[in-house]
């Protein structure tokens, strides 16, 4: 047997059993796979590869730091009290329908900026979970909607932690393109989200009982309304607008939000935290995937698809990647398909184009969403502290906007060159 | 000889720390950070 394929065993070994041992803790994630990543170099005779360990974090770095800037942006509009006057600004909204659609995004809006799905679930999530729970709405209702707000949002640009995974598979070790996913994302998740609140109108229009007019904090409001002004602009005419990358927008407002009523120091450090776990996971990947290229399994993964990958048989790869990760993510949660996601694109390296890695991305948004543990629901239903809704119940209401997506994820990684106007 | 013995010190007071660190806080955590301040360190230092 090839030396590759035995570090492979080593490596992918180490993941499926810690995965099954943590019962697919996220927490645990990041540290099997570095754990899998100190094996691989050294069942490669290559002693622990510091270097290298330390060097592929780095493919996700740009990406990472906006992620970072946007959590703690959005943990200090929550901790100053400003998302709590926009659900109740919304609440105020008398169309049935519309008022369904802003409360699913109002929902899912820390995840669009973070592409973090947990800090829906503990800010935004929260938030709606509480007045439903008021309203006297079922429990599993009140999980499956802040569950299916999470998803969105995780999905929605400018930042999507899933997109961003994948789009390291075409820059690799060198800082990862994410540029151009704003209207893709965007193109991916908005009819989802739209069925999904369209089929749950009745328990997502919350009726408002109070009369008094809502007023939102001033500064909060222009802070936010900047960044949001700002994020569209770099997000819609890319190629036309450089006002600085979202990072610097997201760090501006963070900083001025501080010294707004509420804010401080310390709630920036608390917002920081939150997005400690998956950031750590993102980085621990990289260490995996640059451990991957170092043992050369990256190697005789080119040796055996490149020659049979050319013209339509790319996609086709793709595609079975793609199913390959969500069959193992629905049991092993999200590090296996997150690495599957880069090599799927790594065939078309640098030629990939954002609408392509957009619909590989798909797969392993779906993978948080559907896994059996590890994911949005146990999340969610963990922050609810509720022991009786059943995984099954929760899913079950997201397959339809799922199958959707799905149904554009193979679009776009079909025809993803015809669809590049969508990269503005 | 004196090498190893100071190599020791140092092991143990290193060793000491990380018990103590551990023991507050939860190790897979303590591991995210560690991965993203590492990261995070290296370039603000211009070192990667």
């Amino acid at each position: 047997m090839r030396e590759e394929y035995i570090v492979a065993l080593v490596m992918f070994g180490i993941l499926i059993v810690g995965e099954i041992v943590t019962r697919n803790d996220k927490k645990w994630s990041a540290v099997l796979l570095l754990a899998a990543s100190v094996a691989g170099s050294l069942a490669a005779g290559m002693g622990i590869r510091f270097r290298e360990i330390v060097e592929g974090p780095f493919g996700f770095l740009d990406a990472a730091l906006s992620v970072a800037a946007a959590a703690v942006f959005t943990g200090l509009l929550y901790r100053t009290g400003f998302l709590e006057k926009l659900l109740e600004k919304i609440l105020k909204v008398r169309a049935k329908a519309l008022k369904a659609i802003l409360i699913l995004l109002f929902i899912a809006l820390p995840g669009a900026f973070t592409g973090l799905g947990s800090l829906c679930i503990l800010t935004t999530g929260k938030l709606v979970g509480e007045k439903m729970k008021a309203k006297g709405i079922a429990q599993a209702k009140i999980v499956r909607t802040v569950m299916a707000g999470a998803f969105f949002g995780m999905m929605l640009p400018p930042n999507c932690l899933p997109a961003i995974i994948a789009s390291n598979g075409a820059g690799s070790v060198l800082p990862t393109p994410y540029v151009g996913f704003f209207m893709p994302l965007l193109v991916l998740t908005l009819p989802s989200l739209i069925l999904y609140a369209l089929l749950n109108v009745k328990t997502l229009a919350l009726e408002d009982e109070t009369k008094e007019s809502v007023k939102l904090p001033v500064f909060e409001l222009v802070v936010f309304l900047l960044v949001v002004a700002a994020i569209l602009v770099e997000g819609l005419l890319t190629s036309f607008v450089y006002i600085g990358g979202n990072t610097l927008a997201f760090f501006i407002g963070a900083v001025l939000l501080v010294f707004a009523k509420g804010g401080s120091v310390n709630a920036a450090v608390e917002s920081l935290h939150d997005a400690v776990v998956p950031l750590g996971l993102l980085f621990a990947l990289g260490s995996f995937i640059e451990v991957t290229s170092m043992t050369g399994i990256r190697g005789i993964y080119s040796l055996l698809t490149l020659p049979q990958t050319t013209g339509g048989q790319t996609a086709l790869l793709m595609l079975i990647l793609m199913a390959i990760s969500l069959v193992i993510g629905l049991f092993l949660s999200v590090p296996i398909p997150a690495f599957l996601a880069t090599y799927a694109v790594f065939p078309i390296g640098w030629l990939a184009n954002p609408v392509i890695v957009t619909g590989v991305s798909a797969a392993v948004g779906l993978v948080y969403l559907f896994t059996l543990r590890g994911g949005l629901f146990t999340e969610t239903a963990g922050m609810l502290e509720d022991k009786n809704t059943k995984w099954g119940e929760s899913v079950k209401a997201m397959l339809l906007p799922a199958l959707l997506m799905c149904a554009l994820a193979v679009v776009m990684v079909l025809f993803g060159d015809p669809l590049d106007f969508l990269i503005m | 000889m004196l090498e190893i013995i100071y190599f020791l010190i140092i092991s143990v007071m290193a060793v000491l720390l990380v018990v103590d660190i551990v023991k507050k806080h939860d190790v897979a955590e303590l591991v995210c950070i560690a991965v993203v301040l590492v990261t995070f360190a290296l370039r603000a230092l211009h070192i990667k």
